[in-house]
């Protein structure tokens, strides 16, 4: 599948993703600056040269696919948030939060906030996991004249959690990221990474899978 | 011991020197004058109180502690996540610490000599929080104009919705963690 193909061209990961920035909340004054930062991360395909090695179809810039054989999706991909009933939920494999702060143990309050938000709504936490903490250091001088042997030693610590949730629709995703976010504390900065479920493009699907559509037809 | 200097800074430090060896009486030491041993570089005396005689200087907790103690005994008195790796992709950290310092010159201007402990200013996504505690100095009634003056001025100032979050204290001893 796709997703697998692009696993070797990243070293990280194999996952293309660009960074689809949202205002939260969505309704803010026109104005408004944003200091505590929100970013949502989507997985899309939209560089060409990645899509070029990636595939030979024409991709619109949307969610990258992450499709098992013979599923029936009818998603909207271009919709981030949709309001309509008659539409199919959309479904999301895996959504990944990643929370950065200054301290630890607000990270670990948080964290907790996390999981026992997941719980009451039957969100399955698949893995909390500390990825390593990075502090960057630099000296400067500390005297304003001369004095180069004397310096002070400053530093920025940025702690890290991540929290993965499984099989999530697209409804329950929207609400437990809006509440999750209304709740978050400040200095504390999080990522969104979602692994959204698409339907294949009928031209891959029918090379793959002559029979199921010989099936439907 | 004997000097054979004619040197008078030189013979100056040596009677004072001198007086400092035999110094069995009660008489107060003669004035000598000193050089400083200490480059000013080695020291570090920013945010430090020195102790007074009869620990007639009282202190609140932020104040006891040392800014080396940040982190460790102490927070911070700005929150927000400008400072966090790869979470400031507008590069905002200057603007945030000048609007930043801009508030607590606004506080300071607005509520005289009222903030008993240090402003804190927080922001979550869009709003800034202004929090802090307040001497009652003023009535109730004052004091909540001034909230609404300073929300609604610094609202027009930063283009952002502003909060305040304040506690008062009826005596400025109710804050002090300690004397020295």
């Amino acid at each position: 599948m796709i997703g697998h193909s692009c696993r070797f061209l990243f070293p990280r990961t194999g996952r293309i993703w660009v960074r689809s920035c949202y205002q939260y909340p969505p309704n803010a004054q026109p104005a408004a600056k944003q200091f505590g930062s929100l970013q949502t991360w989507h997985k899309t395909a939209s560089r060409p040269s990645i899509l070029s090695r990636c595939s030979s179809f024409q991709h619109p810039p949307t969610r990258l696919i992450n499709t098992a054989p013979g599923q029936q999706l009818v998603t909207q991909p271009n919709s981030q948030i949709s309001n309509d009933d008659d539409a199919e939920d959309r479904l999301y494999r895996m959504i990944e939060v990643e929370i950065r702060g200054h301290e630890e143990a607000v990270l670990n309050s948080y964290e907790w906030f996390l999981c026992r938000a997941a719980k009451e709504l039957d969100i399955e936490v698949s893995r909390v996991y500390t990825p390593l903490r990075h502090y960057e250091r630099f000296s400067v001088l500390k005297s304003a004249f001369i004095y180069k042997k004397h310096k002070v030693e400053y530093e920025f610590r940025t702690y890290y959690k991540v929290v993965q949730l499984r099989h999530l629709t697209g409804s329950t995703a929207d609400t437990y990221l809006e509440y999750v976010q209304r709740n978050l504390p400040e200095g504390v900065f999080m990522k969104v990474l979602t692994c959204l479920i698409e339907e294949l493009p009928e031209a891959i699907r029918e090379e793959l899978y002559p029979e199921t559509d010989a099936a439907k037809s | 011991m004997a000097l054979f200097s004619r040197n008078p800074l030189c013979q100056e430090f040596f009677r004072g020197f001198s007086a400092s060896l035999a110094r069995n009486s009660a008489a107060p030491l003669p004035f000598i004058r000193s050089f400083h041993t200490t480059l000013p570089t080695n020291r570090v005396q920013a945010g430090k109180y020195r102790s007074t005689q009869y620990k007639t200087r009282g202190l609140t907790y932020e104040q006891y502690y040392n800014p080396t103690f940040i982190g460790f005994a102490k927070g911070w008195n700005s929150w927000n996540t400008s400072n966090l790796r790869f979470a400031n992709t507008e590069h905002q950290t200057a603007q945030i610490t000048i609007y930043d310092m801009f508030i607590r010159k606004f506080i300071a201007g607005t509520f005289h000599n009222m903030f008993v402990s240090e402003v804190i200013i927080k922001q979550r996504h869009n709003v800034i929080y202004i929090a802090g505690i307040v001497h009652q100095t003023v009535p109730a009634r004052k004091m909540y104009f001034l909230i609404g003056y300073t929300e609604e001025f610094l609202g027009f100032f930063l283009k952002c919705p502003v909060k305040m979050e304040l506690q008062s204290v009826s005596s400025k001893k109710d804050s002090l963690f300690t004397y020295i």
